[in-house]
């Protein structure tokens, strides 16, 4: 299920979803908007390497072969075709683990903006889901797929968040509860 | 009854992220195999050093001396639900 703009509002009165800075007002009927951050990550595309994702050294690898780039007030950053790069939303987002009683886990997908998509701008591809019990700032893997170089500016709303609401309590082992015909497994 | 999954502390090693907001958090299950995740400083104990530190996370006791784990990110290596021992653990006060 889907949260309405009311529902978001009311769920970020009732602490369900925490965001700051506030977010852009008005919400879109089903979604909310989540502006560019200043800080980006971009690869050194004079380092030749391979990722191997289940070998543990990879967060620590890419520390080594992206090189940050902070935007100041007013600075903009301009993607050429068929480059790519990280940044961050501007906001941050938590979606605390609650049960029922509590009212409800909320989980989240990130969506791009269809305005940039027709410039061929993917803001946010793959992995859309924020789980339940995310706290931080979402990372955007952002390329420009079309044939113009694109200019990105800080604070500019770049994707949207949709909400939807998790069904029972999240727990970290599930098959405790397998079998179970109660609520309580009684 | 079974407990909801509580905030608890979760020992780990942290290093700086790609981000100035963000860590790169490291430990490892009850078996032994490292694991490590980015992580937003605000989610560590100590927000402002690198090395051993804390990173908040949900948890539920799994048997003895165990925990099941709530990662706030997934892993490379593992998925975002880990094993780890109870030494590694510690109580979250808020």
């Amino acid at each position: 299920m889907i949260l309405s703009n009311a529902e978001i509002e009311l769920a970020l009165r009732n602490k369900q979803i925490h965001i700051t800075p506030s977010p852009l007002r008005p919400f879109d009927t089903t979604s909310l908007d989540l502006r560019l951050g200043f800080e980006f990550s971009i690869p050194k595309k004079e380092i030749s390497v391979v990722l191997d994702p289940a070998q543990g050294s990879v967060p620590r690898t890419l520390e080594t072969v992206y090189e940050s780039r902070k935007l100041a007030d007013g600075e903009s950053l301009t993607l050429e075709p068929g480059n790519f790069m990280l940044g961050q939303t501007l906001e941050r987002i938590q979606l605390p683990l609650r049960s029922d009683e509590q009212g409800y886990s909320l989980a989240a997908r990130i969506e791009g903006k269809s305005s940039y998509a027709r410039c061929g701008l993917l803001v946010h591809f793959t992995a859309p889901t924020i789980h339940a019990g995310f706290s931080g700032h979402i990372a955007l893997e952002i390329i420009n797929l079309g044939h113009w170089p694109i200019v990105l500016r800080p604070c500019h709303p770049v994707c949207q968040l949709i909400f939807e609401l998790v069904k029972g309590m999240p727990h970290s082992n599930p098959s405790n509860f397998q079998g179970q015909s109660t609520p309580t497994g009684q | 009854m079974e407990k909801n999954p509580s905030q608890f502390w979760l020992m780990c090693e942290t290093s700086n992220g790609l981000f100035s907001g963000e860590v790169v958090a490291e430990s490892q299950t009850i078996t032994g195999q490292s694991f490590s995740l980015f992580a937003d400083r605000t989610s560590l104990e100590h927000p402002e050093r690198n090395g051993r530190n804390y990173l908040r996370v949900y948890a539920e006791p799994s048997g003895h001396d165990k925990f099941n784990v709530i990662l706030p990110a997934a892993p490379f290596e593992t998925g975002r639900v880990v094993e780890v021992h109870s030494s590694q653990m510690k109580e979250l006060t808020h």
